[in-house]
């Protein structure tokens, strides 16, 4: 290999003639250069930025088709909902809501049903469970959780 | 000699032919080397072919841009292009025996016969190889240019260019086999 690449070198000895030289250059500069047209300026002075440019619009449009045709794996839409603590507090959130949402009723009906209770054990006094309808009526009174019925 | 060299092609994109002369003295050798190398050993193609390289260098050159290379790179480019279309045309238009028959040594060197004998040898196995091997071989041992530079002449990555260097010297030793 040795041999082989001293004899490639050898070959740098191959010089071109000194009269094709001169002739050559002098005819070369002689002829016109061709003129920078308006597309050649615009992708110079453009450059990386408008090839940036394109990428990013490439990606955003290549983003929403995966959207688009719910792609499992691939869309980001699908991705943001499969987060687990996202959706636990979603979870949380709507226990909390329809908790509140029982209170508000029963503190808008317990008085009522209280008194309601109260006019049928007064009117009725053969009611057949007289013991329960006193502590239904005792814990509307008192807000408390409902007791076990055993009737 | 970068800053030199960048001052004198910023001058020759403003259209200065002095500038470009400059340019033209310091690469032309090269070029013609590499062109004479592909081509074969008839000095006038070698000659007309190296010419329309640097017209078209000039021509071209306000649409040049260095991109962290050396101008060489885009001229081997251009020298690269213009040789295969010259194969392509020469194939198209001339039978296969005119044409060896048009391949007339006219040596290139120096007085010494044995040694012009030897790398007339040389080249004829050179011009052996492919296209990319010779391109390679070429620039890398003649020219002593950096793998860089031969890797952005023909589009390829460093490791590509030293595959086709390993199998390009495989392939020459092969061809000089009795020489060597």
């Amino acid at each position: 290999m040795e041999i082989l690449s001293k004899k490639l070198r050898e070959l740098a000895a191959i010089k071109p003639s000194a009269e094709f030289h001169a002739r050559s250059r002098m005819l070369a500069t002689k002829t016109a250069q061709l003129k920078k047209t308006i597309w050649m300026y615009a992708r110079e002075s453009a450059g990386y930025s408008l090839a940036l440019g394109l990428g990013a619009l490439l990606l955003l449009v290549g983003l929403g088709q995966f959207s688009y045709l719910r792609l499992n794996g691939f869309s980001p839409s699908v991705i943001g909902s499969l987060q687990t603590k996202t959706l636990i507090a979603e979870e949380a959130q709507i226990d909390f809501s329809l908790h509140i949402a029982d209170a508000t009723y029963f503190n808008e009906t317990a008085t009522i049903v209280a008194t309601a209770l109260k006019i049928i054990r007064d009117e009725n006094p053969d009611h057949v469970n007289d013991a329960v309808l006193e502590r239904e009526i005792k814990s509307l009174e008192h807000g408390l959780p409902k007791a076990p019925q055993n009737l | 000699m970068v800053e030199e060299e960048q001052q004198l092609i910023e001058e020759a994109k403003s259209g200065n032919a002095e500038a470009f002369g400059i340019l033209y003295n310091q690469y032309m050798p090269q070029i013609y080397r590499f062109v004479m190398l592909r081509v074969g050993s008839n000095r006038e193609e070698a000659e007309d072919l190296t010419h329309e390289v640097f017209v078209h260098a000039w021509q071209n050159i306000p649409t040049y841009s260095e991109r962290g290379f050396p101008l060489s790179s885009w001229l081997y480019q251009i020298a690269r292009n213009r040789i295969i279309d010259h194969f392509r045309t020469k194939k198209s238009n001339v039978p296969l025996d005119d044409y060896a028959a048009s391949e007339e040594v006219d040596t290139a060197f120096g007085p010494d016969v044995d040694v012009t004998l030897a790398l007339e040898r040389v080249q004829e196995a050179i011009r052996k190889l492919g296209e990319e091997q010779q391109t390679v071989l070429i620039m890398r041992f003649v020219e002593d240019r950096p793998t860089s530079e031969v890797a952005r002449v023909l589009g390829k990555t460093e490791g590509a260019v030293r595959l086709v260097q390993h199998r390009a010297l495989r392939a020459l030793r092969d061809v000089l086999a009795p020489e060597v």
